[in-house]
């Protein structure tokens, strides 16, 4: 009999695939990638929600049946939170600005969360704020990815060691994107306790290059590029970041879909595109690289920029 | 008929534009807003004469000149500005054709500059935080 109780016990353990029909000719790399979209939610923040949950726990914030979770997200890590609640008893509250699509919320919902829809002038503050305010009261409690230390945690613990031992324990280049900096920060660590000369290279939006300097502007790379440098990242550990286009991020995703057969979505492509760039460098010759695939393609079927042309 | 032509959604963006980034107190260049919003330059030029024309621009010369909206853009209505470059819309139209005119009207009625502009304001806002 398998030994899982609840469909958290099936949260990582992701599987890793070489990609070789996208490997650049006579550079002699091995480009692999992890597919965080086998995870039960179908992204890599199923990873964090559970983590920042049972953390919370632990340090006896919340319990179940007493406790009302609420985050301000648009993003996968709602999703993640929403099934992870519901498998342990939690009632869930995720606060959207409106104009969100229906389709997330849809999804929401159907795992039993409550969606409070928030009036915005724009973006996200208004739905941070309320979810703030909605936090303050008894026996509310906010996750808040972009600071809570379990995120880069999980990493440290799951996904860093998961891909080691599917590697080797071998890994020259880590690739990865930068949404709260939790993936590239406990990926990173991991790896450079077993060898601190692997090259950990984040990605993010070309035009929203906080990191590289540039200021922050509007991106179709969900996941990725908050617009602001997020505290849970610790860039001691990046030692480069590329800026990638929604262009070449969606081109890498379709293009890795029709030669391998792996659809990733809008942050994988990112990912796959700065991973070939740096694949074809002179000093990546017989280097192994490893790039992080958050989520699928599918997540992106009906969105209109992402149609195959 | 019911028609729209390219002129429509050409003047719309470019509207949206000029109220987001001048309104009806700075004016903006006719070539600046193409440049901006990706319209054929000279295309441009002639829609604008024709709004000017229909009283909803008016240009002012100069080194600083360009193109202001008469009327703040909450008040403008994206029917009107269809129906200046593209005339009455649904006009002959009969049976299921009037019904699916007159739910064309009530839309674009019910809509102004104004909420164009923060629409996009929000779908920017938005794209960033999906995560």
């Amino acid at each position: 009999m398998p030994d899982v109780t609840d469909i958290n016990g099936l949260v990582g353990r992701t599987p890793v695939v070489r990609l070789d029909r996208i490997e650049p000719d006579g550079q002699r790399v091995e480009l692999y990638g992890k597919l965080e979209w086998a995870n039960p939610g179908g992204s890599i923040k199923d990873r964090i929600a559970l983590a920042m949950v049972l953390a919370a726990e632990k340090e006896g914030r919340i319990a179940p049946g007493r406790t009302t979770i609420v985050e301000a997200t648009s993003g996968n890590t709602g999703i993640g939170l929403a099934f992870v609640a519901a498998a342990r008893g939690y009632e869930l509250v995720i606060t959207l600005p409106q104009g969100m699509t229906r389709e997330r919320e849809t999804l929401l919902r159907l795992f039993g969360a409550r969606v409070e829809v928030v009036e915005s002038l724009g973006g996200m503050t208004e739905a941070v704020e309320a979810a703030r305010q909605l936090a303050s009261g008894d026996d509310v409690w906010m996750p808040d990815q972009f600071v809570n230390p379990a995120n880069p945690a999980a990493h440290r613990r799951t996904t860093g060691p998961e891909l080691l031992e599917q590697l080797d324990q071998r890994i020259d280049v880590l690739v990865a994107g930068i949404g709260t900096g939790g993936t590239i920060t406990g990926v990173g660590r991991a790896l450079k306790a077993v060898d601190e000369k692997t090259l950990v290279v984040g990605v993010e939006p070309a035009s929203s290059a906080v990191l590289s300097g540039e200021p922050a502007g509007p991106h179709r790379i969900q996941g990725i590029g908050a617009g602001f440098v997020p505290p849970v990242l610790d860039r001691r550990v990046v030692d480069e970041v590329i800026p990638v286009t929604d262009d070449d991020a969606i081109e890498a995703a379709w293009s890795t879909a029709r030669r391998c057969g792996v659809l990733g979505g809008l942050s994988s492509g990112a990912a796959l595109h700065a991973a070939l760039q740096v694949a074809a460098r002179e000093e990546s010759r017989g280097k192994r690289i490893a790039v992080i695939l958050p989520d699928g393609g599918e997540r992106y079927a009906a969105v209109p920029f992402f149609q195959p042309r | 008929m019911l028609s729209i032509t390219a002129k429509s959604p050409y003047a719309v963006q470019a509207l949206t534009e000029l109220g987001r980034a001048g309104g009806t107190t700075t004016p903006v260049p006719v070539a600046e807003l193409a440049r901006r919003r990706d319209i054929p330059g000279q295309f441009l030029e002639q829609l604008f004469a024709t709004l000017r024309r229909a009283g909803l621009l008016r240009s002012q010369r100069g080194v600083h000149g360009g193109y202001l909206l008469t009327r703040d853009p909450r008040e403008i209505t994206i029917l009107e500005i269809v129906e200046m470059l593209d005339g009455p819309l649904g006009q002959d139209s009969v049976g299921i054709f009037a019904d699916v005119a007159e739910a064309a009207r009530e839309v674009l009625a019910s809509t102004s500059v104004q909420d164009l502009i923060d629409r996009e304001a929000r779908e920017q806002g938005q794209t960033m935080y999906w995560i």
